[in-house]
């Protein structure tokens, strides 16, 4: 199930919302908590196996394997060895799982490609959402061996971090260590839901106004033989993609974030306005903030980080920035998007930041949309061949500069394209703060309900439409 | 042996009872929509259709090639001929869901233009065919769609 679709918006949600807020059997606050993340676990496996039902199994055993794995390191809080095995344990089940139901192929392809044997594997249905959730089982399993949380006792709350609906299939990848607390006691008021529903038509309008209208123009250009689009072309369909995938994955985001303060969650912001960073650390410490603090802080900082010397320092980065590319997908072009943004930090920080300083921030920003758009390039391809082909024609070896379907569809774009370029980096937020108190409400009301007609009025016409971070 | 420890090793052999199952119920076919078609086509008569290219395809129904392996569509020229056969393979790991959806949506269009007017159109618009297996789309209008489903169920096994 999809969040901007109409059985969502019209049926599920709506239900759960009364089933969530219905008087609890008690008046015991921890009883009250204890129903509504009963019903907050059960609404989520329902919308989880709306797709795809029978991985529904796989995340029940996901559950109770690791709320089972959390007791038992807790329980041998004595005995380093034994609870360090039982983390070596946990973190290689979690890990095959994610492994065998996402890499599988890609790792069989590349054996039989290698040694030239004709190895047979079945292909699997794709597990939506399964790398979102096992890195947040990753943060619990390690935190708890780390002693910085302790282990959840109530299995129903823990089902219900696992998979709770709103961040279950496309992030933020929200760490336990910072949900634990709402886990057990938090409040939903009428200003933070108001704050929620804000952020949730927000979020709608991103993915059905924005992301899904330019995401027909990019499938529009990159239909035909791409080998062959002119530089124009190729430089549309680049920018189309660049404004799809950020209008695509933080509406989600906002989605995710809005509905986690209806039911009273205080989720981490996924995104920051990215396209305004000024080089590609700032890039990064703006785009899917969830997955590069989870890098950091359960890959990069056990590694040594940067207190082990340049040279470990530079190998701990590529080991980060290749796994960065392969989370995202079992493809080569995903392993060199990933290595290209280490290079890039890498050269960043040791060989061009003299020179980068001394730029003028316009440079500065110009340079930085460049590579992270020539990046997209990589990230949007169904292959090496079709990335570096791709690249080509924006290079001018596709064959002309410009040709009358570029010239169609940016004649009918460009507006588009500015108000999203110019909304991506913030500008009408910015426009937004001016006025603050009693008008603002009035008019963000206003604005807002305008917003999720418009949203309903296109859900109806349109047909479905999935999250590009679906996939991964 | 603690509790704990054997719900974990209950939930490891769960696992890989899971994964038999999954591996022994291969979802995606290796074979092209061109295989696929040429057993289909043995059940349902294309003798008087055309078979279309990638680019009318997208004008008529908005399908976004990025997620297609391969394909084979069969249409007639004539307007108020509405048999069409198509199979999509989807590329491994895409959902069906979009695709069908525009399918689903390019024949309620149809059907509201043929209501009315056109009966024997408008009766066969309404008995369509859609469906998804082991990584492919069916769809199908037509008399032989019925045969043409069975050839197509059987062929992608």
């Amino acid at each position: 199930m999809v969040f901007s679709s109409a059985v969502f918006l019209f049926v599920f949600f709506p239900l759960m919302l009364v089933l969530y807020f219905l008087p609890g059997f008690s008046k015991n606050p921890e009883k009250d908590m204890a129903k509504k993340n009963l019903v907050l676990c059960l609404a989520s496996l329902i919308f989880y196996a709306w797709g795809e039902p029978v991985y529904i199994v796989l995340m029940l055993i996901s559950i109770f394997f690791n709320y089972n794995l959390g007791i038992d390191i807790e329980n041998h809080k004595n005995s380093r060895k034994k609870r360090k095995s039982l983390l070596i344990f946990g973190v290689a089940f979690n890990l095959f799982m994610l492994g065998f139901f996402k890499y599988s192929g890609f790792i069989v392809d590349n054996i039989n490609a290698v040694t030239g044997n004709e190895i047979e594997y079945e292909g699997l249905p794709l597990h939506v959402g399964i790398s979102f959730y096992t890195f947040q089982i990753l943060s619990y399993v390690i935190d708890v061996y780390k002693g910085e949380v302790k282990a959840q006792k109530n299995i129903v709350a823990f089902g219900a971090y696992i998979s709770m609906f709103p961040q279950l299939i496309a992030g933020p990848i929200v760490q336990y260590s910072d949900i634990e607390k709402q886990l057990t006691s938090r409040t939903v008021t009428i200003e933070k839901f108001y704050e929620g529903i804000i952020y949730f038509i927000r979020g709608l309008g991103k993915k059905v106004l924005f992301a899904n209208t330019i995401g027909a123009v990019y499938s529009q250009v990159i239909a035909g033989d791409i080998a062959s689009l002119s530089v124009v072309s190729a430089w549309l369909a680049v920018i189309c993609y660049t404004l799809q995938i950020y209008f695509d994955f933080s509406g989600y985001s906002d989605m995710a974030v809005g509905l986690g303060k209806m039911f009273g969650f205080e989720f981490v912001q996924n995104f920051n306005f990215p396209y305004k960073a000024t080089s590609i650390k700032d890039f990064w410490s703006r785009w899917h903030i969830s997955l590069s603090s989870w890098f950091r802080d359960y890959v990069y900082i056990p590694l040594g980080g940067n207190r082990k010397g340049t040279k470990r320092t530079i190998i701990n980065t590529m080991i980060v920035w290749s796994l960065t590319g392969l989370w995202h997908g079992a493809a080569w072009n995903f392993i060199a998007w990933g290595i290209f943004y280490g290079v890039l930090l890498i050269l960043e920080k040791y060989v061009l930041k003299d020179f980068l300083e001394k730029l003028p921030t316009a440079v500065k920003y110009m340079g930085t949309m460049i590579v992270v758009m020539i990046g997209w390039v990589f990230f949007s391809s169904a292959s090496m061949g079709d990335a570096l082909t791709l690249i080509g024609s924006m290079t001018g070896l596709g064959g002309s500069f410009i040709d009358s379907q570029a010239k169609y569809l940016l004649s009918e774009n460009v507006f588009l394209i500015l108000v999203m370029s110019l909304s991506a980096t913030g500008v009408f937020d910015f426009v937004s703060n001016v006025r603050t108190g009693r008008t603002k409400k009035i008019c963000e009301s206003v604005l807002y309900l305008a917003i999720f007609t418009l949203c309903i009025a296109y859900l109806i016409s349109e047909t479905y439409n999935p999250f590009l971070y679906f996939r991964f | 042996m603690n509790r704990q420890r054997i719900f974990e090793i209950v939930c490891v052999i769960a696992l890989v009872i899971f994964i038999g199952f999954m591996s022994g119920e291969s979802s995606y076919s290796d074979k092209t929509a061109a295989e696929v078609a040429e057993t289909v086509t043995e059940s349902y008569d294309v003798s008087e259709l055309r078979h279309i290219k990638k680019n009318k395809i997208k004008e008529e129904f908005g399908i976004d090639f990025t997620l297609v392996d391969s394909f084979e569509y069969y249409a007639s020229d004539s307007i108020m001929t509405v048999d069409e056969l198509m199979i999509i393979k989807l590329k491994e790991e895409v959902r069906p869901e979009e695709i069908s959806a525009k399918i689903e949506k390019r024949v309620t269009d149809k059907q509201t233009l043929f209501e009315g007017y056109a009966p024997e159109q408008s009766a066969l618009l309404k008995e369509y065919i859609l469906t998804y297996d082991k990584g492919f789309i069916f769809y199908a209008v037509g008399k032989g769609a019925d045969e043409a489903l069975a050839a197509f169920k059987s062929s992608v096994r």
